[in-house]
């Protein structure tokens, strides 16, 4: 909780800063990157819990929390070029930062694969950022 | 034994042809989005491939035109250079992304560099395939993908609804959103296409002719190219059956090869896992090892040049430079930083536009009594032929502008 308070405060006033002057997104456009979004998280929060019960190679584990975090980053890139009708800009927002938070986990997952508690912790945090962005885009 | 053996170059063919890169990511991805309801385009597209495949492994033996032969003679010098280019340039883009599969499955399994990994595997395949005879490179590879079965087992073990899995061999249009039956249209079109990769026939035919056959020997075409499908096409519905219960309640869209692997040994701990990547790298390694061959048969059979790969590179040296020369600059391609599963969703609509101008030849020289004689398509055999090719027709014409309406298939 206390990383994501902390995350939300770095990361939105930047977010918002990028926001500025980019490509104008629609509802569709909004709304298919929350999908986007809402997929990635639930991906890794499901892989973490493979990891957790000791089901997954050291190797795959690694090079599949890396592919996912390549992902999320050029997701992530995408956003900070999109621009939105006022009406739009906090899902668009929400979504930015969610993305922020979860590459932020799955780093940590990935500096952490043997240790128990970090793995638990994140999967618990990873399920928190889903929520959040279900929650913006029903929101739409 | 021998026979038993002759059934690897189908399962090769098939295995290669449509339980590729491609295909492991665009069925899990059609599983996680739809459920069952596009099995059926798995179904149509088996069909497909065993009717034509077995005309092509009939036109071979029979008239002993190989299919790039067939193309020329049939489409002209002219339509037929066009097609030739197009089908090498779709076999390069196809070797690519398949190198790049490779690199990424075995970056997977030892954690070693791609990059590195990328430029060893694409030495090591030119190696196998030059040392190798024929019937050898068959072996290996339809032999050793059959690891694929993993995934299978997996999709059992999580106890599919077996009524809805049949009825999802059904066409059902999912017309209610606008959106969303224009991604139904893609990702059928998307898998009807996969199935019927042309490399495939080119590679089918030429081994027919790689392996001497006779046409006393006709008899196993059809079970060797039905066989081989088969297999395949079970592999392709559990990787949708996958799809379907590992992504889709969780609403996760598989956008990365490691994440369709991962659905292979969902329930299931690590030796699982293992064999699924295994099964995935014997797959996509014997895929780019199709698409090299084939650039060289195609060129050469068009040219009429000597080629065969059991003949001494020096005996048939267009041919080998054709083939190394493939593999060589798809390593580049990827090296260069294109993204395999970028090339892949390309060369899967791409290849849908070339499809009726390799089809279309060989369905009518298989029906042409002069050069058949007694082993002519019978009337059924030209009808549901023509019948395919219409699909396939109709599918070219939709695909391209199916890609673009739905960004590629993103949801």
């Amino acid at each position: 909780m206390y990383l994501n308070l902390k995350m939300l405060l770095v990361m939105a006033p930047v977010t918002l800063l990028l926001a500025c002057g980019k490509q104008q997104a629609s509802r569709d456009d909004v709304h298919s990157d929350l999908i986007k979004s809402i997929s990635l998280a639930s991906e890794s929060e499901t892989f973490v819990r493979y990891l957790r019960q000791h089901r997954s190679t050291y190797y795959f584990a690694s090079g599949y929390l890396n592919d996912l975090l390549n992902e999320v980053n050029r997701t992530a890139k995408e956003l900070s070029n999109l621009n939105a009708s006022p009406d739009l800009m906090d899902a668009l927002n929400v979504d930015r930062v969610q993305l922020s938070l979860l590459a932020v986990q799955i780093d940590n997952v990935d500096r952490h694969l043997q240790q128990a508690d970090v793995l638990a912790a994140s999967e618990d945090q990873i399920r928190k950022i889903r929520m959040s962005l279900v929650q913006a885009n029903s929101s739409l | 034994m021998k026979k038993l053996l002759g059934i690897t170059l189908g399962i090769m063919t098939a295995l290669g042809g449509f339980v590729d890169l491609g295909q492991i990511v665009f069925t899990t991805q059609a599983g996680a989005l739809f459920g069952y309801h596009l099995l059926w385009s798995i179904g149509l597209g088996t069909v497909a491939i065993i009717v034509y495949m077995e005309m092509c492994g009939r036109v071979a033996v029979v008239a002993h035109q190989p299919v790039f032969a067939v193309v020329r003679d049939r489409l002209g010098k002219r339509l037929g250079l066009a097609t030739l280019i197009a089908s090498n340039l779709l076999n390069l883009l196809t070797c690519a992304a398949e190198l790049g599969g490779v690199a990424i499955v075995i970056h997977l399994l030892t954690g070693w560099n791609e990059h590195r990994v990328l430029i060893g595997t694409t030495l090591v395949l030119i190696a196998l395939v030059f040392l190798c005879r024929f019937q050898w490179i068959e072996r290996v590879f339809g032999l050793s993908g059959l690891l694929m079965i993993v995934f299978a087992v997996s999709a059992v073990v999580l106890h599919p609804d077996w009524g809805n899995v049949a009825r999802g061999f059904v066409p059902n249009l999912q017309a209610a959103d606008p959106k969303r039956g224009l991604l139904y249209a893609y990702f059928a079109v998307g898998i009807f296409s996969a199935m019927l990769m042309e490399y495939e026939v080119h590679f089918y035919s030429s081994g027919a002719i790689e392996e001497d056959w006779k046409p006393e020997d006709l008899s196993e075409n059809f079970m060797v190219a039905s066989l081989g499908s088969f297999l395949g096409s079970l592999l392709t519905v559990a990787l949708l059956i996958l799809g379907t219960l590992v992504y889709l309640p969780r609403s996760v869209f598989p956008d990365l090869l490691s994440t369709a692997v991962f659905a292979g040994a969902f329930p299931f701990a690590q030796k699982a896992l293992v064999l699924a990547l295994l099964g995935t790298l014997v797959c996509i390694a014997g895929a780019a090892v199709e698409t090299a061959l084939s650039g060289g048969y195609n060129v050469c059979q068009f040219y009429d040049l000597t080629w065969g790969k059991n003949l001494p590179a020096h005996s048939a040296p267009i041919f080998a430079a054709i083939w190394i020369g493939t593999f060589a600059v798809a390593a580049l391609i990827v090296l260069a930083g294109v993204r395999p599963l970028q090339l892949v969703n390309f060369s899967i609509v791409f290849g849908m536009a070339v499809m009726p101008f390799t089809y279309y030849p060989i369905l009518r020289v298989a029906a042409d009594k002069n050069f058949m004689g007694k082993h002519v398509n019978s009337r059924l055999d030209t009808a549901i032929g023509i019948g395919f090719l219409v699909l396939i027709i109709l599918a070219a014409i939709a695909a391209f502008p199916l890609m673009i309406l739905t960004h590629a298939g993103r949801p």
